[in-house]
Order: structure tokens, then sequence, then C-alpha cells
């Protein structure tokens, strides 16, 4: 998967007091992009797949995939996010908030997420109240 | 001296902090086995949070009783000292029934730390006395008289409002306290960086930052569990320079006496001397980020001025 965008940061090693040479990230991929979150309905399950990463550039479509979550009505809502590559603290955050506003019996189901996720959820939100974390 | 003189651990002020000194086995567990009775007696939830062959000897010493007490080794637990006040101290005692008043042996300080270590124990232990006041709880932080140096036993003083001196039962006002003090003055510049893969990045390279620091990490060793930390602090780090310290900052990976070592730079100041280590309430919705980082990292060092900040963290290979 490529992202669009522009390289800005300068890459460089440092040698000893006050050499710094910059040089480009190589490559245009999406080391040095800035990176997008694209999102697809899910066929069939109430529900949506995210590819990209989660991070300060893509909370916002983060979060709105979430504020329309809450408001479904179907007991599970799937969250396919094994073509997600990184979720950040904030945007754990707004998984664990979305998921204390669903109504009572309703959950998330959070497939394939990147570790870091899971890393995340277990020591910030240990109890993972309505969110299902499953690997299949 | 103005030292006032009461009975060991009450009459009780809501927050009681007192240092422990003693010079052998004998002195510690007279100093922390009739501590940790006491409260079992009186139905306060115990814990207790000290390196492994010292938790092994209040364990054999309570025998039964040990089975009612949380019982940590501060080596792993405490390891890095920032987050011993969210990741032990409070989240033992946040998670006791309301109302009830918690006691706490916690021994953050051991002949071993190292220098690299030691200003953020030092930070550890006087921000102890923010974090808890007001709060049912007595917290025993026992210093090894024999082993630690004559600047750790000072500083002791000044982190500590009460102490009970070696060989003593008698908890005593310490006149040297002024936990402020030890919050600046360990405010301490961070030692050189050595040569080192140097990044700059903005909001835009954000994510090109947290590659950077990623394939640094895992060239030199870092796997699994540990490289998806180090990608989760450089990213929480990464974000803060962007969104609290002036847009910008700069990265640096190296590696270190076993340890990849990474470095955020800013124009920002933290002006919270509690950031990191207060918990969060579950309904709050950010500053999770530098808790995290705490509660993952081997050791955070951190040095904030008029200049920028900086913060290191440590992660073992």
């Amino acid at each position: 998967m490529s992202f669009p965008g522009r390289v800005r940061a300068l890459w460089s090693r440092t040698w000893g007091e006050g050499v710094n040479t910059p040089y480009q990230v190589p490559g245009s991929g999406s080391r040095g992009a800035t990176p997008r979150l694209a999102v697809f309905p899910l066929a069939g399950l109430s529900g949506v797949r995210a590819a990209g990463e989660i991070g300060l550039s893509t909370r916002a479509i983060w979060e709105g995939v979430l504020e329309e979550a809450v408001r479904e009505d179907e007991d599970v809502y799937y969250l396919e996010l094994s073509d997600v590559t990184f979720v950040d603290v904030a945007g754990a955050g707004a998984l664990a908030a979305a998921a204390g506003r669903l109504q009572d019996g309703r959950r998330f189901v959070v497939r394939r997420p990147p570790s870091a996720l899971r890393r995340t959820l277990d020591l910030l939100w240990p109890d993972h109240e309505g969110i299902e974390v499953s690997t299949s | 001296m103005t030292a006032a003189v009461t009975e060991p651990f009450g009459p009780l002020e809501p927050f009681v902090h007192p240092a422990l000194f003693y010079r052998d086995e004998q002195e510690y567990l007279d100093g922390t086995v009739p501590f940790v009775r006491e409260g079992l007696a009186a139905g306060e939830p115990v814990a207790v949070a000290v390196p492994g062959k010292k938790l092994e000897l209040i364990r054999d010493a309570l025998g039964d009783a040990a089975g009612s007490v949380r019982l940590l080794d501060m080596r792993e637990a405490g390891r890095n000292p920032g987050r011993i006040i969210p990741g032990v101290l409070r989240a033992f005692a946040d998670s006791q029934p309301p109302g009830s008043r918690v006691r706490i042996i916690g021994e953050p300080i051991w002949a071993g730390r190292s220098d690299l270590e030691y200003p953020a124990c030092a930070q550890h232990e006087a921000l102890i006395n923010a974090s808890f006041q007001g709060r049912a709880a007595t917290i025993l932080c026992p210093y090894d008289v024999e082993q630690l140096p004559e600047h750790v036993l000072a500083d002791a003083y000044a982190t500590h409002p009460t102490v009970i001196r070696s060989g003593s039962r008698l908890m005593q006002d310490s006149d040297a306290y002024a936990p402020g003090d030890i919050v600046a003055r360990y405010n301490e510049p961070l030692p050189p960086a050595p040569e080192a893969l140097t990044f700059a990045f903005d909001a835009e390279s954000l994510s090109a930052a947290r590659h950077v620091a990623v394939g640094e990490g895992s060239r030199h060793g870092l796997t699994g569990v540990k490289l998806d930390d180090l990608a989760l602090a450089m990213a929480e780090l990464t974000t803060n320079s962007v969104v609290h310290g002036g847009g910008t900052g700069v990265l640096r990976v190296w590696t270190e006496d076993g340890h990849v070592v990474c470095e955020v730079r800013d124009e920002g100041r933290l002006a919270d001397v509690l950031v990191g280590r207060r918990p969060v309430p579950r309904d709050q919705r950010g500053g999770r980020g530098l808790l995290l980082v705490n509660l993952i990292a081997d050791l955070v060092r951190v040095h904030t001025g008029d200049s920028g900040t900086a913060v290191r963290c440590w992660f073992a290979r």
C-alpha cells in the first residue's frame, strides 16, 4: 500500500558534534508519508474494515467511525483491523470511550488488531468492557 | 530540632509517609513485619513492594499471614521509578473499597540502582506526597543505611515528612522535609547522547518518526512486545511534541548497556509534575500517553525547563 504525501522530515545520522547531514527518508512509501485511514463497510455485517494507521492525523476519521458505530442497532459491531498497522493511545482511548457509551448488551468485536492496540488495552483498560478482541 | 515524637504509625494524619532506616536484616524485619501485622489486625488492605530478597524475608517472617498481603517484587513492578505511583501504589490503593485505609511498604531505592536511575527514584519519592495528599494511606519506605550512599539517605529526609531512625521504633518529623526542592534538584539535564540516529519531525512526519525509531530498535535487537512498546512510546512522545511542545521535535535512538534508548526533545515545558504518574479516571478521554510510557519503559528520565523538554526512555533488549 502506498500513501501519497510529501516527505518533510530530515533523517540524518549525527557523527560527533555539529555534523548533521540531512537526507531524505529512502523511498516514498508509508515510511515517510502522512498516513491515512481508509474505511470500508463490511459486507453482510454491521461494521467496518479499516486500513492504514490510527494516530494524530487520522484520529478524527477513527472517532467518526466510532461515533457512527455507537448509534447502530445490532448487538455486535465489527471493527476489522487486520490492515491497520498501528493504533496510538488516543486511538485506543477513543475505542474504550465509545465502548463505554454502547447500550446494554451491545459490544465491539475488534478483529485482528495490531499488537500495539492489544498491549494498550491490556495496560490501560484491562477489563476491556464492551470490547471483544478476536484474533481470527 | 523541633521534631515531635509519636508512636509508630499513629495517631494518623490521612497520609503518613515515613522513611524507615535499617542497618541489618533484624532491623528490617523489626520495622516492617509489625507494620504489616498491625495493618492486618486493623482490617486494612496491605501491600509489600520491595526487592525480591527482602520480599522473601518478609514473606517468611509473616508465615500464614503472608497470604493476606499483596506481595510484589519492586525490581520488576518498580523497575522504572516513574511507574511506581500509578502502577503499584495508587493501583493498589485505588482498587480497595472506598473509605479503606491502606498500608503499603514501598522500597524503590536499593543498592544497585544506577546513577541514571537515581534522580528518577528521588523524584518519585518526593512526588508520592503530592499524589497521596489527603488520602487515607500509610506508605513506609525502607532505606538500607549500610548499603546506600550518604546523599541518598540525606534525600530521604527531604522526601519523607517523617522518619524512623535505625534501631528506633519511633516515628519523628523530619526537619529537612522539602519534596519540591528534590523534584527541582533532580530535574537534571540528561547526560549527553552519544553518536545517534537523529530525526527531526513535525505533524506530517509523526508516522515516519515512529517507523525510524522502530527500525532502529529492531536493528538493535528489540523484538515482539518490546518493539511494540518502543513504537507506542515514540508515538506518544512525538505526538506530545507536535500537540503541546511547539509543533516539532527531534528524535534520537541509540544503544547503551543492553538497552535501546530513545529520546524526544522539543521546545515545550512540562508544567505538571505529576503528569504520567497520575491514574486517569475511566471516563476521562485523553491524558494517558505519558502514563503508558511510564508503564512500559524500563526507565524514563525527563528534563524540562525554559529551554525545552527532553524525555529519554530505556528499553531492555
